[in-house]
């Protein structure tokens, strides 16, 4: 069963998100911050991680730094979660580092299929 | 009421008389001594020979007087001395002769012949045994007289009254001439714009009255501009701070938002499986309203991103068919919600764009979901193609449905914030009425934009135009006014450049750095030029002697042939003479370039309107009949080129004397028509420059002003102007009516023949 770990502060979407991942047969862990998003990932290693942008204590720019450059979580695919389409940041969050992204509100079936993709890339 | 004239007091007599003060005065002093003179005149002159009659009535007294005294020593002298004696005193009274005359004893002194007018006197004597004496002394013609002493009077008031008269006007000029021609030139120097001008209010007369009111007004107007100015400021700061405030709020407003749009889809899952119906019907509804409120938000947030100059445009190169594909293949669920059609026509070379994917993708695909949602069971056409305009590729996107159409009178709230051509269609159709708003904004943003044509009943069609190639604009430079806005791509200079208009002709670019010579192949290449480049001083002769370029940007310092010795080389060859070369260089112009022959200089790092400005500048062909206009105002300007472009007259335009000079120099126009008032060097100036330049000072110039000239202006045009003309609604036409009469001197027919 493949693990995602999701790092969202607002506590309805970190909620929502998980539930609706368990749903769909997912193991799913959550962290509330960036450090404590990134320590979850170092000490769990999970098969995807779903990082909110706009974090409390470490935001997700600091956190994708510290996964991607780190060789225990450098190959986790990380999904970045940004506000509405910000164009602009589409070149900033994979020049970051991150996989894939999706937006907020989240499209869930549209983040269902980004999510499938990167584990069968990652699986295969 | 005559005279008076919406609050302006005003005399016809003064108005309908067309002459400086100075004349005025002049000629009033005169008509006064005129009158004056005429007038005493006849009050001086009036009795006058009565008076010289009277006077000598009183003279024949003392004459009779004194003859009487004369009388008593008569025995003691002789007749001889008694003559003198006589004659001396008659004389003496102005008389011309006397007759005495005792008994029959009659004696005549002096001439009396010829003389009809005498007074006379009987003097008695005092011996009993004496005879009186008759005297009748005779005196000159009193008309004559009086005609006499009528001319030197007239003639002595006409002198004093001529000095005096001399004098006012002297004391006029100084009293009421000069303030008004200082309060003139301050008035002309705060129209021109100096805004620092105060009038001299040291004089204690009306005029430093009159100065003092000026002053305050001046000062009242600059409070009134600096409160305005004001009020934009914070009017703009406002606006800002309210695109701002909706920016965060929309981010506040997302977040429930989230929660709302998700639960809500959780608990359909749940609800289906429990196979709980009217729970996920009404859920449905929760959700659709959620992402009906998300829509707007996010609309909102985009303009209010726009006007607050954040909105970026993310320029990549992109497949145009592959985009269409994808938006087509988005939008079929909204096709098909309505049964309608949709057909796609894409040309074959559609090929890729350096534009903004995203907003292009939603522009197409807010038209797209429009036409969609307006069009019941029918057909929705999306027809794409590529054509060059302006010596640029465009693309076009037209969206055709056969849906209900837009009425006349709502086309122009079409594109407007919050606009959907009626409130009911709002709640029948759904939307935010943002979606055109937006989606022209970004198109406008691309460098295009966005025409809609509609007929009720029968569909709309809408047209994007984009440019294959997007132009750098600054974020937000369709909001009215960019603010703190920041250039995107740091790859061209960030100027909001239009296309240099050069098609059709090749440059040479002569520079051994070969990021410069690839800038400027650039810049050149989006105009439309061919572009031949040379690394080399020797590379780029030969090249130019092989290609003749129709211009030439050289590079001063180059490592085996300098600039200089290029140019020279380049300005020996009779083949190569006339191309012009525009010399390119860190360092600052030096005169000597020109000299040398080059046509014009440019500093690096090169500015692409600059560029742009001088190769259009040189690759005008020279002396060809053409018409040089100069004026500041854009609308003027426009409005002449046209006249003269539809009567076949070439036209150049130039927005001040400083590049109406440069362009003279360069293309040697026919005809110069330029305006007074100009920023940087105006119309007098122009002219000056113009006349002292031998080799500009034969064509000839018209002049148009709005002003009305005084005779100091007048005499600084004449024989620097060939023609003088008031600005005015009918001038287009009298401008070709002259054109055509100074034809024969010019060369320059309106009518496009020799």
């Amino acid at each position: 069963m493949p693990r995602i770990l999701v790092v969202e502060d607002n506590e309805m979407n970190r909620d929502m998100l998980c539930r609706r991942l368990e749903r769909r047969a997912f193991e799913v862990q959550s962290a509330v911050d960036g450090r404590q998003g990134v320590d979850m990932a170092q000490a769990d290693r999970p098969d995807l991680i779903l990082l909110d942008i706009d974090l409390p204590v470490m935001d997700g720019w600091e956190a994708i730094r510290i996964l991607k450059t780190s060789d225990v979580t450098q190959a986790i695919p990380v999904i970045a979660l940004t506000a509405h389409a910000m164009t602009s940041d589409r070149e900033r969050v994979f020049a970051a580092g991150f996989d894939e992204y999706g937006t907020k509100p989240v499209e869930f079936d549209a983040l269902m299929g980004k999510i499938q993709t990167l584990l069968d890339a990652s699986a295969g | 009421m005559q005279g008076a004239d919406h609050g302006t007091v005003t005399d016809n007599w003064t108005r309908n008389w067309q002459a400086s003060i100075a004349v005025k005065i002049t000629a009033i002093v005169i008509w006064a001594i005129i009158l004056i003179a005429f007038v005493l005149s006849i009050f001086l002159l009036k009795d006058l020979d009565r008076e010289i009659q009277a006077d000598y009535e009183l003279k024949a007294d003392q004459i009779a007087y004194q003859i009487a005294m004369l009388w008593a020593d008569a025995n003691s002298l002789s007749d001889e001395q008694l003559g003198l004696e006589l004659r001396a005193r008659f004389e003496g009274l102005g008389f011309t002769g006397l007759v005495l005359s005792a008994g029959e004893e009659r004696m005549q002194v002096g001439r009396i012949q010829g003389y009809p007018d005498s007074v006379f006197r009987r003097i008695p004597m005092s011996r009993e045994d004496a005879m009186p004496v008759d005297v009748r002394a005779y005196y000159p013609d009193p008309h004559a007289l009086a005609r006499e002493q009528r001319n030197h009077l007239t003639i002595g008031l006409f002198a004093v009254l001529l000095v005096f008269g001399v004098f006012i006007t002297w004391a006029t000029r100084i009293v009421l001439h000069r303030p008004l021609q200082a309060l003139m030139t301050a008035i002309r120097a705060i129209s021109d714009g100096d805004q620092k001008v105060r009038f001299d209010t040291n004089r204690q007369d009306e005029f430093g009255t009159l100065s003092r009111f000026f002053n305050a007004m001046l000062d009242q107007l600059m409070r009134q501009k600096e409160a305005l100015q004001q009020a934009l400021d914070e009017a703009e700061s406002a606006s800002r701070s309210k695109s701002a405030f909706l920016a965060n709020m929309s981010h506040e407003l997302r977040t429930p938002l989230n929660a709302i749009i998700g639960y809500s889809e959780m608990l359909q899952e749940d609800a289906a499986e429990l196979g709980n119906t009217r729970s996920v019907q009404d859920l449905q509804r929760i959700h659709t309203a959620g992402r009906h409120l998300l829509t707007l938000i996010n609309g909102i947030l985009d303009l209010s991103k726009i006007e607050a100059g954040k909105m970026q445009l993310d320029v990549a190169r992109f497949d145009v068919e592959g985009l269409v594909q994808d938006v087509v293949a988005t939008l079929k669920p909204i096709m098909d919600a309505n049964e309608n059609d949709l057909v796609v026509h894409c040309a074959p070379d559609l090929g890729v764009m350096e534009s903004d994917e995203t907003k292009l993708r939603q522009t197409l695909f807010n038209l797209l979901g429009n036409a969609a949602k307006f069009t019941d069971q029918g057909t929705v056409t999306l027809e794409v193609s590529r054509h060059g305009h302006a010596g640029e590729d465009w693309l076009r996107f037209v969206v055709k449905d056969t849906g209900i159409g837009i009425p006349v009178d709502q086309m122009s709230r079409l594109f407007q914030d919050f606009s959907q051509i009626d409130s009911s269609s709002s709640r029948k159709y759904g939307g935010t009425g943002l979606g055109l708003a937006i989606s022209r904004r970004y198109c406008q943003m691309m460098g295009g934009d966005i025409e809609a044509s509609s007929r009720v009943g029968e569909g709309s069609i809408f047209v994007v135009r984009l440019p294959v190639a997007s132009p750098t604009l600054r974020a937000g430079a369709v909001a009215e006014k960019a603010v703190s806005a920041e250039p995107i791509t740091t790859e061209v200079p960030a100027v909001a450049a239009g296309p240099i208009p050069a098609g059709g002709r090749r440059i040479l670019v002569i520079d051994d750095d070969p990021g410069t010579r690839e800038l400027l192949g650039r810049y050149l290449a989006q105009a439309g030029v061919e572009v031949l480049q040379a690394s080399s001083g020797e590379e780029g002769i030969a090249r130019a002697r092989q290609e003749l370029p129709d211009l030439i940007t050289l590079d001063v310092r180059m490592p085996d042939l300098n600039g200089m010795t290029v140019l020279r080389t380049l300005k020996e060859d009779p083949a190569l003479r006339q191309i012009p070369v525009v010399m390119v260089s860190m360092e600052d112009f030096s005169e000597d370039w020109h000299e040398a022959g080059a046509a014009a200089f440019l500093t690096k790092p090169v500015d692409r309107n600059r560029l742009g400005e001088l190769v259009q500048t040189c690759l005008l062909p020279e002396g060809d009949g053409s018409v040089l206009l100069v004026d500041d105002n854009d609308g003027t300007r426009a409005l002449i080129a046209r006249t003269l472009q539809e009567a076949g007259l070439p036209v150049i335009e130039a927005e001040d004397g400083i590049r109406g000079l440069e362009l003279m120099r360069r293309h040697k126009p026919s005809l110069v028509l330029t305006d007074i008032i100009m920023p940087r060097m105006n119309g007098f100036d122009f002219l000056d420059e113009i006349h002292r330049d031998p080799a500009l000072c034969d064509i000839p110039v018209v002049v148009m002003t709005a002003l009305d000239l005084s005779e100091q202006d007048r005499a600084r045009l004449s024989g620097r102007a060939y023609w003088v003309m008031e600005k005015n609604p009918d001038m287009r036409a009298e401008i070709l009516k002259q054109i055509r009469d100074c034809r024969k001197a010019t060369g320059v027919c309106p009518d496009g023949s020799a």
